[in-house]
């Protein structure tokens, strides 16, 4: 008895004292004809700490914590989705229980396939937000477009959380990187970079900007003619 | 309902001490438990005018005054020089909770009513109870007010000669007693009231109209006499804890497995074991304390059992000023194997004797105590240490001009708080083995003689160190090795309770209050900390080892200058708590 509340006070305090954030990677790789590669990584290695205090208990201020098979069904359940999605193969999952890095990668005939994957994963874990990604190539006039649709409902659910867990979203990352196969003409968005080959194009995000709605991923790329 | 007890409570809170008319001679000498509050003591600490002003004490007027004038707590008719108390006695038909309060002004008290047409007549004497709830009444006269609570016994009514005298439908199979719901055995709830009603005006009219001989009172029982303290603001006694608790199982809806500890219970071999409790809310601390009183087979059983002490070298491993707290616990591993089994026994009393008996001996042929008692002496000592930075390394990614990446391991800096766990062992050679094993797989490494322990599941890595018959556990190495370079310090006093004590906590609350002030950003509760930290002391919970067949329990806490005694320091504590 005295031992099992001896370990968890010691776990409380711990996650007390431990700061977290992650970092979101998303990387497109487009072919002339529309088709390419899509992966998207969640590294939450910088948490790593915390998550590990974090599954020794059920739940922490009243949220439940998933367990290692429950992340691992939600992975199977993403996988599955793209296996049944038509236009989507080489589909692999890497899935790194140490470090806590998850990633998904595939392959596309047409980008648009993927723009259900993030509405499908969400409402799979049973969240009810409408924002998500959707990505276009029209392949007649060259143009890249990534949008990003916002729910202010995602601002009203980040409100609710408790302190200790809206700072796991400080310092979170979203980075996506966009590869082309010719060089890039303009972009509507000030905030990419594009690389000295011209060819590839790069978005750093804060999460909460992302959340609160301040800062867009919206992304318009013209390609040269 | 929620009113009349919100009233009981707040009258039992205002109650004084000892004076010629302690209701306690209206208390049965064979009652079950009593609780008394000591209000005497307590105005002394704080007075009912002090009190009228925080918000309890607001609240509680406010419902006093809820007529149409406005009433202090002085003002309720409850005489505020004597001793409450609250008694719960258990016959074979019956269970009964009764509070008693002494009133010293009947008609102020009964002015409190809201409805005083609703006040009635139960034996002669003013009463009041809720006519769809006939199972608590509130009875007073110019002396005292008893409010008692009965529920009869279903076993009782369950014997097909006491349904006969009380008319009630005979049951074919009494031996099934526990397919029984109280629906089977009463035709209705309200035949039910009917019948706890007859009880509870049985016991009024004893309680109030026939005075109890002096050695039939509680004032005649040795051993509640014995139990109590005069200085104490607040005791509690149980005359026979198992008989208390045999009669919450016998009363709960008995499933199989209950019903089987409470034959075990009934054919036990228990003497008289009672459990005496007091606080004392002093001008320098608060205390309070638990004993239990045990017969002469099961104090002999556990004075084996806790016969060791803390193995000395640990206080070598102690600097206390780095530590926000710790927890002590020795027992005799030996001992513990050899009377368990025997304990297990006696409380199944003579059902399933030969069973045990098997068992035991089994047990015993399995297990050799002597050896493992010699692995695992049975003392520990968990230490908890202050904040310390820790590296932690984690995964990032690197970009070249091409945005072309690759997965990079990067370290920060994570606070953690240090622990380190000390046991004795006799024989080192098993645990060296296991560790040799997890190398083997692993899990383990060597490092200059300590082990590390990294596995994917622990949030930090673990250390272990064999020295000298002291195993080590930790995640700071420095720690783990006995460092000598690292300071050591014990007091007199926490050395005394580390080798004096069968078990102990001792919290040091400012520490760990400036902990969590470090980590708190929010305003409101930044006061509440800051006001705690300024006001509060080590906590310490201490276990005795067993003297004379007791055993106690000691909660202790000195008072932060600037507060004037105990029960002053809870109060203002609490209202600083609700600010």
């Amino acid at each position: 008895m005295l031992k099992k509340y001896t370990a968890k006070f010691l776990i409380l305090l711990t996650l007390l004292s431990l700061t977290s954030c992650f970092e979101i990677l998303e990387e497109v790789n487009l072919n002339k004809d529309g088709s390419g590669d899509f992966t998207l990584t969640v590294n939450l290695s910088q948490s790593k700490s915390k998550i590990t205090s974090i599954m020794l208990l059920d739940s922490v201020s009243g949220h439940k914590i998933p367990s290692k098979k429950e992340v691992q069904k939600g992975m199977n359940d993403v996988v599955t989705y793209l296996q049944k999605t038509e236009g989507i193969y080489n589909i692999s999952k890497k899935e790194d229980y140490e470090n806590y890095v998850f990633s998904v990668r595939c392959s596309f005939k047409d980008i648009t396939s993927i723009n259900k994957l993030t509405k499908e994963v969400l409402s799979k874990q049973k969240v009810k937000i409408e924002s998500y990604n959707s990505y276009q190539y029209n392949t007649s006039k060259e143009i890249f477009t990534k949008s990003y649709t916002y729910d202010p409902e995602i601002l009203k659910q980040y409100n609710k959380l408790n302190l200790d867990s809206k700072k796991v979203f400080e310092n979170a990352l979203y980075t996506s990187i966009y590869r082309f196969y010719k060089e890039i003409l303009s972009v509507s968005n000030t905030k990419v970079k594009i690389s000295k080959s011209k060819k590839a194009a790069m978005l750093k995000i804060n999460i909460i900007d992302l959340l609160k709605g301040t800062s867009s991923s919206n992304t318009k790329i013209q390609l040269a003619k | 309902m929620n009113k009349l007890y919100l009233l009981t409570t707040s009258i039992l809170l205002s109650i004084t001490p000892l004076n010629a008319q302690d209701l306690a001679n209206k208390i049965p000498k064979e009652v079950n438990a009593v609780v008394s509050i000591k209000g005497g003591n307590l105005t002394e600490l704080f007075s009912i005018q002090d009190f009228g002003k925080t918000v309890f004490g607001k609240k509680i007027e406010k419902e006093l005054s809820r007529k149409e004038k406005s009433k202090t707590l002085l003002e309720s008719g409850i005489d505020i020089a004597s001793t409450g108390y609250y008694f719960y006695e258990a016959t074979d038909s019956i269970q009964y909770h009764c509070a008693l309060v002494p009133i010293k002004n009947s008609n102020q008290f009964e002015s409190l009513f809201s409805r005083p047409e609703k006040i009635t007549t139960i034996k002669g004497q003013k009463a009041f109870y809720k006519k769809y709830d006939k199972t608590s009444i509130m009875v007073w006269n110019d002396k005292m007010m008893l409010f008692i609570n009965g529920k009869v016994s279903k076993s009782y009514f369950s014997n097909n000669k006491v349904r006969k005298q009380y008319d009630l439908p005979i049951i074919e199979n009494e031996n099934h007693l526990h397919k029984y719901g109280y629906y089977d055995i009463f035709e209705s709830r309200s035949q039910e009231k009917d019948i706890t009603f007859q009880y509870l005006t049985d016991k009024i009219d004893q309680i109030f109209n026939t005075p109890l001989p002096s050695k039939e009172s509680i004032l005649s029982n040795r051993d509640y006499l014995k139990a109590q303290n005069k200085n104490a603001e607040i005791s509690i006694w149980v005359s026979d804890i198992m008989k208390v608790y045999s009669n919450i199982l016998k009363e709960s809806n008995i499933h199989r497995y209950s019903a089987l500890l409470l034959n075990g219970i009934y054919s036990g071999k228990y003497g008289n074991q009672d459990i005496s409790g007091h606080m004392f809310l002093e001008e320098k601390e608060i205390k309070a304390n638990i004993t239990y009183h045990m017969d002469k087979e099961m104090g002999g059983r556990m004075k084996k059992i806790y016969s060791n002490s803390l193995n000395k070298k640990f206080l070598n491993y102690i600097n206390e000023e780095e530590i926000l707290g710790y927890a002590s616990y020795v027992i005799n591993t030996e001992e513990f194997l050899t009377e368990y089994p025997k304990m297990i026994q006696n409380t199944l009393g003579d059902l399933y004797k030969t069973e045990t008996d098997i068992l035991a001996d089994l047990l015993s042929i399995v297990l050799d105590e002597k050896a493992i008692g010699k692995v695992i002496k049975g003392d520990a000592l968990f230490l908890m240490y202050d904040l310390n930075d820790k590296e932690v390394a984690y995964k990032t990614y690197e970009y070249d001009e091409e945005y072309n990446y690759k997965e990079i391991e990067k370290t920060r800096t994570e606070t953690i708080p240090d622990f380190l766990l000390l046991l004795s062992s006799g024989d080192t050679d098993l645990i060296k083995k296991i560790f040799d094993y997890g190398q083997e797989k692993g899990i383990v490494s060597l490092e200059n003689g300590v082990y590390r322990i990294k596995y994917k599941t622990l949030p930090t890595e673990i250390y272990v160190n064999i020295n000298q018959e002291i195993i080590t556990i930790g995640n700071n190495k420095e720690r783990v090795i006995k460092n000598n370079t690292i300071n050591k310090k014990v007091s007199k006093k926490h050395k005394q309770i580390l080798q004096n004590s069968s078990s102990s906590i001792f919290i040091n609350t400012q520490e760990i209050v400036k902990v969590a002030k470090a980590y708190n950003s929010r305003k409101k509760t930044e006061r509440k900390l800051e006001y705690l930290f300024n006001n509060v002391e080590d906590i310490q919970l201490t276990t005795s080892k067993v003297k004379n067949n007791k055993m106690s329990i000691d909660l202790k806490m000195e008072l932060p200058t600037g507060h004037k005694n105990g029960l002053q320091y809870l109060i203002t504590l609490l209202e600083e708590m609700n600010k």
